[in-house]
């Protein structure tokens, strides 16, 4: 709506869209309104009544996230009965919340401590009496405690109307209401898909993702073990923010730096098996095409999904097993580095296998999940031995003394620690995309120049391009004046209105990448908290950043790469990336049944 | 016990397919059940109103008409309003505890009834009352309620 209303908030006139909500006036109006159940990337609800403001004409106050402003509205936000009221409120809320608050996963970092000290709250004049029925659930990656929650509903929003995996939701009634699951069954036995978007969400600590930084510690006390660590691309413009830098503060060189000071022995990166995905998806998606165009096999799965993103890859084997043959057969990055550290770099440095630890950085919690899983598990050890969130690492600096702004730039080791600008961008959505364009367009038309293929960026739900081959290279002209179609979606809920499409028939694509948390890992459900689309897109800002001051920018360009098939893998999709790089997918529908 | 899960097909032939009907819907399926929702009779709400698992148990859980653990035969509602606890209905309750050997929202070992709390029921001039089933009963006094608990015996 183009049409504007006056409105004054205390007094401060400003001219605001006729659909904003009170909320978003007073933002504008630069008056500072506290608020609880209110998320910007969720829709408004007005349940906590934090929020409540007074309106002239109203006989009641209204909560100012869910209230929409008229023309001529007088607003208040600072008076004493409204004082009264605000902190009447937040005592109730406090009043059913474990305030055990030293020994809390959100300690200094919970927004219900915030309000808190913001209202001056000294003394609670109700009992306290948290919901300590409910015991804390750590069936799975991700973990609630209910004895914390404060019944604001974002977890419920979350995965419910943006994530559309429906493990959570309203239960009870009155003083019994909650957010709980099905039967309130553990975690485990729902259809959660471990993305912990819930967690980003989540203004205190009711849930968590499981730790796992004392095993971290563990391995780097043990001198027989050689630790190596990779980091997936979105660490980079992720932990800079959670050790309380600025949104979107690109640190890779500091990233390594931190990994060398914590005592890890090696500081390698998930980006160099993030270009060797390229290769292999690139080339197992080559043969899809060929075999289904030049060859006109009906039997061949397309669209190819792209499978980096494990919260996907959950999605899809309980929502969508009829899709599975879709999904690309390679492992994620994260799972490629864990079999070539324990043999390749292994091989290399000539150390025991059985000695080597290999310690993953991932934006993730599904991550944990994945390295989890018994399939992963290439040559009689586990691929990953643990995997820590970006809010994890950036506790083990906190624990370490480390000032991370401090810190000198290092390189990554050799030899797994080079990478070009593609592997960079996997963090953003469409970023797999566009790096195996980038590498797939030059195999296919011999041209070399094409670097950015724009309409894959952003972060919108969906994005969808066509490019027309026109020109080929030698062996590829079967495939000129074929319009290669695709898409890419970020959240489950926009890979959930791209799968029906394709099942409907409306849609056809022949490569679709999607990442399972809206944004894509710059977004992911292991970043620092709290988060929002503004600053998801400084990440996702400084991610491009990083790709454009690259040297190399094109995956089949790394020397890593070409060098690990010379002297490990042969080709890609040989025999041995097979057994050490791809997987299998199996049907996760019975936890819907 | 096993779920007719035919006949929740069958019941929701009988309505048209949108939200609103989910009530009616489920206090059928309820009956049909023996007093109370399974988890399968929920999965099969859920499945024929495309309706996701959770919303259909939140919605459940929200009313206290519902029940997902077993109940009796006959549900027995003791009014815990007002005007009926000023008549003593906490006699009345006592009693039905002591008859049927459980506790509120417990069932009886034969498996005839379950012993409930409700809200007002409307009958305030015939304090204390109770409900059983759809019938509701007034002015109940503690020697009546042997001949009231044998028609359903």
């Amino acid at each position: 709506m183009s049409d504007k209303v006056k409105v004054t908030i205390d007094g401060i006139e400003v001219n605001v869209p006729a659909d904003f909500t009170v909320l978003q006036a007073a933002q504008l109006a630069g008056v500072d309104i506290p608020t609880l159940c209110y998320h910007p990337d969720l829709r408004d609800t007005g349940n906590c009544r934090v929020c409540i403001v007074e309106i002239e004409g109203m006989p009641l106050f209204q909560p100012s996230c869910a209230f929409k402003v008229w023309g001529g509205m007088n607003v208040k936000t600072n008076t004493t009965e409204l004082r009264k009221a605000r902190k009447m409120i937040v005592e109730l809320i406090i009043s059913r919340h474990n305030t055990e608050c030293l020994n809390c996963d959100s300690n200094k970092n919970c927004e219900l401590q915030d309000i808190a000290d913001k209202l001056n709250i000294r003394d609670v004049r109700f009992e306290i009496q948290p919901d300590f029925e409910h015991p804390l659930d750590n069936s799975l990656i991700v973990q609630r405690d209910p004895s914390k929650c404060v019944n604001c509903g974002r977890c419920i929003r979350m995965c419910n109307e943006v994530q559309t995996v429906n493990a959570l939701d309203w239960t009870g009634r009155g003083y019994e209401k909650m957010a709980m699951t099905t039967m309130e069954k553990p975690l485990a036995e729902t259809a959660c898909i471990s993305c912990g978007q819930c967690i980003n969400v989540c203004p205190v600590g009711a849930l968590i993702e499981r730790d796992d930084t004392e095993i971290a510690w563990s391995f780097i006390d043990d001198p027989e073990i050689h630790t190596v660590v990779q980091t997936a691309p979105a660490i980079r413009a992720g932990i800079g923010e959670a050790c309380g830098l600025e949104e979107g503060y690109l640190s890779a060189p500091k990233m390594f730096a931190a990994i060398k000071k914590l005592g890890f022995d090696k500081a390698m990166d998930t980006n160099f098996t993030a270009d060797l995905t390229i290769l292999e998806e690139g080339t197992e998606f080559l043969t899809r095409v060929t075999n289904a165009v030049k060859e006109g096999k009906t039997d061949i799965a397309l669209p190819m999904f792209t499978s980096c993103s494990p919260g996907w890859i959950n999605f899809i084997e309980t929502y969508y097993p009829d899709f599975l043959d879709n999904l690309s057969t390679c492992k994620s990055p994260q799972q490629m580095f864990g079999p070539l550290a324990k043999t390749y770099y292994a091989e290399k440095v000539g150390i025991d296998p059985s000695k080597i630890r290999v310690i993953s950085i991932m934006p993730c919690t599904a991550k944990k999940f994945e390295c989890d899983r018994p399939e992963m598990n290439a040559r009689g050890y586990k691929d990953v031995d643990v995997v820590l969130t970006t809010r994890e690492f950036a506790k083990m600096i906190k624990t370490a003394n480390i000032d991370f702004d401090k810190l000198e730039d290092i390189k990554p080791d050799d030899p797994m620690g080079i990478s070009t600008g593609a592997a960079d961008i996997f963090a953003n959505s469409g970023g797999v995309m566009e790096a195996a364009l980038r590498t797939v367009w030059e195999i296919v038309t011999g041209d070399a120049l094409t670097l950015e293929f724009t309409p894959v960026r952003g972060l919108q739900g969906i994005k969808e391009a066509d490019v027309t081959i026109e020109k080929t290279a030698e062996g590829y002209e079967w495939l000129k004046g074929v319009t290669v179609k695709v898409a890419v979606a970020n959240s489950t809920g926009n890979a959930r209105k791209l799968l029906d499409a394709i099942k409907a028939g409306e849609k056809s694509y022949h490569f679709v990448e999607v990442m399972c948390c809206p944004g894509g890992c710059i977004g992911g459900g292991g970043q620092a908290k709290p988060t929002s689309w503004e600053i998801k897109a400084k990440r996702a800002a400084a991610i491009y950043k990083e790709d454009e001051n690259r040297e190399l920018r094109k995956s089949h360009e790394s020397p890593a790469v070409a060098q690990i098939y010379k002297e490990f893998l042969e080709k890609p999709n040989s025999h041995k990336a097979h057994e050490l790089l791809h997987t299998h997918y199996k049907s996760k529908a019975h936890l819907l049944k | 016990m096993s779920i007719n899960l035919e006949k929740i097909r069958e019941i929701f032939s009988d309505y048209c397919p949108e939200k609103g009907n989910l009530m009616v819907l489920l206090h059928d399926v309820q009956k049909a059940c023996g007093n109370w929702l399974p988890e399968e009779a929920l999965k099969e709400v859920s499945k024929l109103t495309k309706m996701p698992l959770n919303k259909v148990y939140g919605f459940v859980s929200f009313y206290s008409m519902f029940s997902i653990e077993p109940r009796g035969k006959h549900i027995i509602r003791v009014c815990k309003d007002g005007p009926c606890a000023v008549k003593d209905s906490f006699v009345i309750e006592d009693m039905l505890m002591k008859e049927l050997d459980v506790d509120m929202g417990e069932t009886s070992e034969d498996n005839l009834f379950t012993l409930e709390e409700t809200a007002c029921i409307g009958t305030c001039t015939a304090a204390p009352a109770i409900m059983i089933d759809d019938e509701v009963y007034g002015n109940v006094a503690p020697e009546s309620l042997n001949s009231i608990l044998k028609k359903y015996r």
